[in-house]
C-alpha cells in the first residue's frame, strides 16, 4: 500500500518516513517545499493533484496540518492524516480543520482540548517520539569526548526570534500588565494562564502595538487572544526564564549550551554553537552528565521531542514539569523533574554527585523509550486510530 | 504545672484554660490594657508584681506579644505563645528571639520563613477544636429553624471602609497593571503564593510613594511582607471570597455569617456576624456544606474555621491548603475545591448525596476528636516545652 508524504522540511519527516516504510507501507513524497519555503498554496495544490490523480494512496500525510492539503483531500475523498509538532500552530485556527477526510493528531492535551471540538471524529491526541535506531547506529560509530559535558542543553534562547519584541510603544498600564503576567507565569509549571487572563480588548490592544503582526487569513477563526498568548507572549517568557536560569546555573556549574542565539548576557556559559541533529546531538545527550529540558511555555502540558531524543540516546534527563510527563515516563524512575530555578540548582548538584543514580535512569528510561516511545510504534497507533470504526476509537 | 494566661479577646480562650484544667495544671488569668504594645513600663512593672505574686512555671498566650518576652526573659520563665493568626506583625519584633521564647505556628510555610532565617524559637503546631464543648451544643428546633441551610460561610467579606488596598489607588500606570497581573494570576493558584516575591523593586518603591510603611524602631518586617500580606493578600481574598459566593448563591441557599452585608451578593442571604463560643457551632451543625475560603495570607496553614467545623461534625468544602494533609485525607474527612466550576460541581453532587456527605463529616469530626482538641495539642505544647 501507498502513502503520499507532503515533506516541507520538518525535522521529524525522515522519522516518520522511515516509520512508515517500517509499517509496511510504501512512501512516496512531494518534497518542493523543501528547498522553496516560499511555495504558495496554489502551487502546493497543483503539485497534490498531479500525484492524487496519478496515483492510488491509502492517505496523504504531512507533519502540522496544511489548510489546502485538508481542502484537496477532501475533494478527493482521501484521509489526510497529520501530525502537529508545533505549538502553536496558527493553521489549526483555519476552518479547514473541520473537513471530514482529516485525522489531525495533536502532541498537547491542551491543543487538543482547544481543537477537538472543531472536528470531534477528526482530531486526536499523539505523544511525540524519537527514532532509538537511528541514534544507536550513530553512537556505535564511535563516541567523541569533544561531547563530554556535566550540564548541557541543546536549544535556543529566543533572544533574536522573540516575536514579542516587535512590541512598540505600549501603554503604561498593559507593560506592566504583562510583565506581572509573564513574572506569574514564571513562577508556575502545569498550567499557562496568560491567555485566560488576557481579555478580548486586552489581546486586541496588545495586537495594535506590533507593527506587522500576524494576521488570520480569510476562512479562520480569529482568536486573539490565543494569538497573543501562545504566539507572542509565550516565546517572551521562555527566553525570560532560559536566561534567568542559565544565569542562575552558571554561578555554580560549567554549562554546555548548543545554540544559534546570542548568550552574551550569560557569564560563564560555553556557548558551542548550533549542533548537528543528525550527526552531534546524539553524541551531546549520551556524552553529557546531565542534559537539560526547558519546554517553550508555548507548549501548554505535552512533550517537547528533545525529552525523547535525549531518553532515546541513554541521555539523563533533568527536566521542566509538564503535565503530561507522567503519561509517558515514570519520574523518579526515568528521569527527574524541577519545579523552580532553585530546585533545578538543588536537583542538578545531586545528580552530579551521584553518577551511578544517573546511568541507572538513563538505562531504564532508554528501555522504557524502546519499548513506548519510538516513532514506529506512534505510527502504528496512528494509523489504528485514524482508520478505526468510531466506536472502536480510544 | 501553674500557668499566667493573658487574656483579650483571643477565639478559643475558655477552651485553652478549660482544657489546661482538665489536665490538671492552674491557670492564672491576667490582662493589661498595654499588652498590644511594643513597649511599656507600666506593663513590665505589672509582670513583675505577678511573677513575684504568682511563681509561675511559664506564661502563655495566643498569637504572640513582645512585651511578655520582655517580661519573661530575665527570669527566664518559658513564654508559650500559640499563634493562630497570620500575618502578625508583631512576629518581627526583635523580642522574638529571646530564649524565653516557644512560639508555635499553625502555619507551616510561615514558620519556615522564620526558620529560614534562623530563628529557632519558633515552631510548627496546628490548631485545634473544642470537640467536647460542640458535642454538648445541640441546636434546638427553633435554632434549626433560623440556621438550616444548604451551604454557609462565617467569616469577614474584608469589605470594610478602611481596606487597605484603597491607599495603593494612586500609583502609576505601570504598577497598577502590574498589580492587577499578579493578583488575576494569584487568583487562578491555589496553593502557592508568590506575591511577596514578584514584588520587585521598583514596584516596592512606587507602593511606598503612595503609601509610605516604615518599621517602627522594634521591627524587622520587610515592607514586601507588609504590602503582600496586609494590603494584597486582603484584597485578594475580598475578591476570591465574593466571587465563589456570588456563583455559590446564584446555585444553592446560601447564609453568609459577616459583619457587614455586600450588595454584591443579592441572593445571599446574610445574618449578620455570630458569636463564636454561644452561635458559631449551631451555624456549623445546621448546614448541610461549610464553606472555608482561606485568608490568603495563610500560605499553607489550616485555619481555626476548618477545625471547628469539623469538630462539630460540619461537612467541610474548602480550598486547597497544603497543610491539611499532614493530617487528613482529602474526600475522606473533608473536601477541597480546585476552581470555581468544580466547587459548584462539588457543592452540588455533596448536597444530592446525603450518605457520601455525612460519612466525610463523621470521618473528619472523629479524626478531630481523638488528634485535634485542646487537650492533646495542649500537651504537645507543654511537652515539648517541658519534656515528658
Amino acid at each position: 500500500m501507498q502513502i503520499l508524504f507532503y515533506r516541507y522540511g520538518s525535522i521529524c519527516e525522515p522519522d516518520l518516513a522511515e516509520g512508515f516504510a517500517e509499517y509496511g507501507l510504501t512512501v512516496s513524497e512531494i518534497t518542493a517545499e523543501i528547498s522553496n519555503k516560499k511555495i504558495t498554496p496554489q502551487e502546493c495544490l497543483a503539485l497534490l493533484s498531479q500525484s492524487l490523480d496519478r496515483g492510488s494512496y491509502m492517505f496523504v500525510f504531512s507533519v502540522n496540518f496544511f489548510p489546502v492539503i485538508a481542502e484537496v483531500c477532501n475533494v478527493y475523498r482521501i484521509p489526510y492524516l497529520c501530525l502537529v509538532v508545533d505549538s502553536p500552530v496558527l493553521e489549526l485556527y483555519s476552518e479547514s480543520v473541520r473537513r471530514p477526510f482529516n485525522r489531525i493528531f495533536l502532541f498537547d492535551k491542551e491543543l487538543y482540548r482547544e481543537f477537538h471540538p472543531y472536528n470531534p471524529d477528526g482530531v486526536f491526541h499523539l505523544p511525540l517520539a524519537t527514532n532509538v535506531r537511528r541514534w544507536d547506529r550513530v553512537l556505535s560509530s564511535g563516541s567523541s569526548d569533544r561531547f563530554a559535558s556535566d550540564l548541557s542543553f541543546v536549544g535556543s534562547l529566543y533572544t533574536e526570534k522573540c516575536p514579542y519584541d516587535q512590541l512598540t510603544d505600549p501603554p503604561e498600564y498593559l507593560t506592566g500588565y504583562l510583565n506581572g503576567l509573564i513574572e506569574a507565569q514564571l513562577k508556575i509549571y502545569g498550567y499557562y494562564f496568560i491567555e485566560e487572563l488576557l481579555t478580548e480588548e486586552m489581546a486586541e490592544e496588545f495586537l495594535s502595538h506590533i507593527p506587522d503582526r500576524y494576521r488570520f487569513p480569510e476562512n479562520s477563526r480569529e482568536n486573539n487572544r490565543a494569538l497573543a498568548a501562545q504566539f507572542y507572549i509565550g516565546p517572551k517568557i521562555t527566553s525570560e526564564e532560559r536566561i534567568r536560569i542559565f544565569k542562575t546555573l552558571c554561578k555554580k556549574y560549567p554549562v554546555d549550551i548548543y545554540t544559534g542565539s546570542d548568550t552574551s548576557a550569560i557569564s560563564g556559559i560555553r556557548n558551542r554553537g548550533r549542533a548537528k541533529t543528525l550527526t552531534e546531538m546524539p553524541h551531546i545527550f549520551h556524552r553529557s552528565n546531565i542534559n537539560l529540558n526547558i519546554t517553550a511555555r508555548s507548549i501548554r502540558s505535552g512533550l517537547p521531542l528533545r525529552i525523547f531524543d535525549v531518553t532515546g540516546c541513554r541521555g539523563f534527563l533533568l527536566t521542566n514539569f509538564q503535565t503530561e510527563l507522567a503519561d509517558c515516563f515514570t519520574v523518579g524512575e526515568h528521569l527527574d523533574v524541577f519545579d523552580s530555578v532553585e530546585d533545578l540548582t538543588e536537583k542538578t548538584a545531586y545528580y552530579l554527585e551521584h553518577p551511578q543514580i544517573r546511568k541507572e535512569m538513563a538505562q531504564a528510561a532508554y528501555e522504557h523509550t524502546v519499548r513506548n516511545h519510538t516513532w514506529q510504534i506512534r505510527v502504528g497507533q496512528m494509523i489504528t486510530t485514524a482508520f478505526a470504526s468510531k466506536e472502536d476509537r480510544p | 504545672m501553674k500557668i499566667l494566661f493573658l487574656e483579650w479577646a483571643s477565639f478559643g480562650k475558655e477552651d485553652i484554660v478549660r482544657a489546661f484544667e482538665n489536665l490538671g495544671h492552674t491557670v492564672v488569668p491576667f490582662s493589661h490594657p498595654d499588652y498590644n504594645e511594643r513597649a511599656s513600663k507600666s506593663f513590665l512593672s505589672y509582670m513583675e508584681t505577678l511573677f513575684d505574686k504568682e511563681r509561675p512555671d511559664c506564661v502563655f498566650s495566643s498569637n504572640y506579644f513582645p512585651l511578655l518576652s520582655r517580661a519573661c526573659n530575665p527570669h527566664q520563665i518559658p513564654y508559650l505563645a500559640w499563634v493562630y493568626d497570620c500575618p502578625q506583625l508583631l512576629l518581627f519584633s526583635t523580642a522574638v528571639l529571646f530564649p524565653c521564647n516557644h512560639i508555635f505556628m499553625f502555619d507551616r510555610d510561615t514558620c519556615r520563613y522564620f526558620q529560614a532565617q534562623g530563628i529557632s524559637t519558633v515552631s510548627y503546631m496546628p490548631l485545634a477544636a473544642p470537640v467536647s464543648r460542640y458535642d454538648r451544643t445541640v441546636p434546638s428546633s427553633e435554632i434549626h429553624r433560623q440556621c438550616d441551610t444548604d451551604l454557609s460561610f462565617v467569616g469577614s467579606l474584608y469589605n470594610e471602609s478602611h481596606c487597605l488596598f484603597e491607599r495603593l489607588s494612586d500609583v502609576n500606570a505601570y504598577t497598577k497593571g502590574y498589580l492587577d497581573a499578579v493578583m488575576q494570576a494569584q487568583l487562578k493558584i491555589s496553593g502557592y503564593s508568590f506575591i511577596e516575591e514578584l514584588l520587585s523593586p521598583d514596584i516596592l518603591k512606587e507602593l511606598n510613594r503612595v503609601a509610605p510603611y516604615a518599621p517602627d524602631f522594634d521591627g524587622a518586617e520587610p515592607v514586601s511582607y507588609v504590602y503582600s500580606r496586609y494590603f494584597i493578600d486582603r484584597k485578594l481574598t475580598e475578591t476570591e471570597r465574593l466571587r465563589l459566593l456570588l456563583i455559590l448563591s446564584e446555585s444553592f441557599r446560601l447564609s453568609v455569617y459577616t459583619h457587614r452585608r455586600s450588595p454584591a451578593l443579592p441572593k445571599a442571604r446574610f445574618h449578620g456576624a455570630v458569636d463564636y463560643v454561644s452561635a458559631m457551632p449551631h451555624v456549623f451543625k445546621c448546614s448541610k456544606i461549610n464553606l472555608n475560603i482561606t485568608l490568603r495570607s495563610i500560605h499553607t496553614g489550616i485555619p481555626l474555621r476548618a477545625f471547628d467545623i469539623m469538630g462539630c461534625h460540619g461537612f467541610l468544602m474548602t480550598n486547597f491548603q497544603a497543610d491539611f494533609l499532614d493530617f487528613f485525607e482529602p474526600g475522606t474527612d473533608f473536601v477541597y475545591y480546585e476552581d470555581e466550576q468544580d466547587l459548584v460541581e462539588k457543592c452540588r453532587f455533596y448536597l444530592t448525596h446525603d450518605a457520601a456527605r455525612n460519612k466525610i463529616a463523621q470521618s473528619g469530626y472523629e479524626k478531630v476528636k481523638a488528634h485535634h482538641t485542646y487537650e492533646v495539642r495542649l500537651k504537645q505544647i507543654l511537652s515539648s516545652v517541658f519534656g515528658g
